[in-house]
């Protein structure tokens, strides 16, 4: 089918009506584009023998989570029955809830491992390089400098390990989902890739990363020179 | 230089001691009562054997280590009642060293190298410390050397850049723990003579510790330390 076409649509009480496609949309999921129409209101209250009337209003909010608080507050103000979209799929929501806090746990423990492995990398780089921080200590590098350098070091690894995920992250993704189709070529899983949670992620990185080498770079600051350059 | 004038004292070190494990009953003096000054452009050489306490007496001069007891003044500056910060400064400024062993970052090319305590006073790289460092090697005979990495550079060459290293904040005096210990006599007299030649043209006073009784009769002066008391 295509723009132009026209289409003969029969309802379940037997009335039919022929119409003209105006336009084809995606909603990303396989099962609502199969089941959803969307036509003039005329056209569908004379289809379903509703002149005048509709069997249901879809109200979109900005706080889709705040759906079911709206939805009690129609109730009360207009006494129709209104339904939010938590009720009607609770199923669903409860699964976006539960995949929500996975995400939020997988988040957490993966800032934790970056941040011991930046901390570890740097207590070891710490530990090798002490006969050089004695060296520069006593160049006159104040433990001010030591302490950036450190901590600068920590910064660029999580910046640079954030930029790397970022990038093969994102060549991943892309080939899963040109691999992964429906039978019909669609994509079976519509992916954004949104420049606002790139720029959170290497931020967060590199906020990890300085704070997981601060203990470290303290450790190379406080050294005594005199100590380090004997080994 | 007016001949009726006396050298600048740029180091006096006025009845220094220092003991490790203060207070504990494992306490033990190093260095005991020690007098002596230098003046400007004077070559002077340390002797003594292995644990009488010259290193020491180096590092307390240099400013890494705190005398327990004493005062020390370099370049004019009384060092007793400084904070860690303060020394640092002026340890940078009025002080080089030369080590036994080279001590250069080997991940860094010998101009590099160089420009190390420049950059730490300056903290971002320019060309005028990238000239001043190539002066420096030019001056140790090594300008064909400049981009080599300082590992690849022969044990001689590499005591070299680190004399080159230590003039680079041009210091009033400088330190050298054994820096011909490790070396073929070839390279030793080598870096001794530019060690002397750098005195002579610069006026910078040499505290030279040595093993070597030829290399010391070669001396302005000779401190003998045995037993942690200066003889």
């Amino acid at each position: 089918m295509s723009v132009g076409d026209k289409l003969r649509i029969t309802s379940a009480n037997g009335s039919a009506n022929t119409l003209t496609i105006s336009g084809i949309f995606d909603l990303g999921n396989k099962g609502a584009n199969s089941r959803t129409t969307l036509m003039a209101l005329r056209s569908a209250q004379s289809l379903l023998g509703l002149t005048g009337g509709v069997s249901a209003l879809d109200v979109t909010v900005h706080d889709v989570y705040g759906a079911e608080t709206i939805a009690h507050r129609i109730t009360a103000l207009t006494g129709v029955e209104a339904d939010s979209w938590i009720k009607t799929n609770e199923q669903f929501f409860t699964a976006i809830s539960a995949q929500t806090t996975a995400n939020t746990a997988i988040r957490v423990f993966v800032g934790l491992s970056v941040a011991f492995g930046i901390a570890s990398v740097l207590v070891v780089s710490v530990v090798q390089k002490s006969r050089e921080i004695g060296i520069l200590r006593a160049m006159g590098i104040t433990r001010e400098q030591v302490l950036r350098i450190f901590l600068l070091q920590g910064g660029l690894l999580g910046l640079g390990g954030a930029l790397a995920g970022s990038v093969l992250g994102s060549a991943g993704l892309y080939v899963w989902q040109q691999a992964q189709r429906n039978p019909d070529g669609t994509v079976m899983f519509a992916v954004s890739f949104e420049p606002m949670m790139f720029a959170m992620a290497l931020l967060l990185a590199t906020a990890t990363g300085l704070l997981a080498s601060f203990a470290p770079a303290l450790r190379a600051a406080r050294l005594d020179p005199v100590s380090a350059i004997r080994g | 230089m007016d001949n009726n004038k006396p050298d600048p004292v740029v180091v006096q070190l006025q009845d220094v001691c220092k003991s490790f494990n203060m207070g504990q009953p494992n306490e033990i003096e190093i260095l005991h009562h020690i007098n002596f000054s230098l003046c400007r452009g004077e070559f002077c050489a340390v002797m003594g054997p292995s644990g009488s306490g010259k290193s020491t007496l180096l590092n307390i001069i240099g400013l890494l280590d705190r005398p327990t007891h004493g005062q020390l003044a370099v370049t004019g500056e009384e060092t007793t009642g400084l904070d860690d910060q303060a020394l640092t400064r002026l340890r940078g400024h009025a002080i080089g060293f030369v080590f036994q062993h080279h001590h250069l970052l080997n991940a860094f090319t010998a101009l590099e190298n160089v420009m190390m305590p420049l950059l730490g006073a300056t903290g971002f790289p320019n060309s005028s410390i990238e000239a001043r460092a190539a002066e420096l090697l030019d001056n140790v005979g090594l300008s064909a050397f400049a981009h080599q990495p300082s590992g690849s550079l022969s044990g001689g060459q590499q005591q070299r850049v680190a004399v080159a290293r230590a003039l680079a904040m041009n210091p009033a005096l400088l330190l050298a723990d054994e820096p011909t210990g490790n070396l073929d006599s070839k390279s030793a007299d080598a870096v001794f003579d530019l060690l002397r030649r750098v005195s002579r043209e610069q006026g910078t006073t040499v505290l030279f510790v040595t093993h070597n009784p030829d290399l010391a009769a070669r001396c302005d002066k000779t401190i003998q330390v045995v037993d942690g008391r200066v003889i």
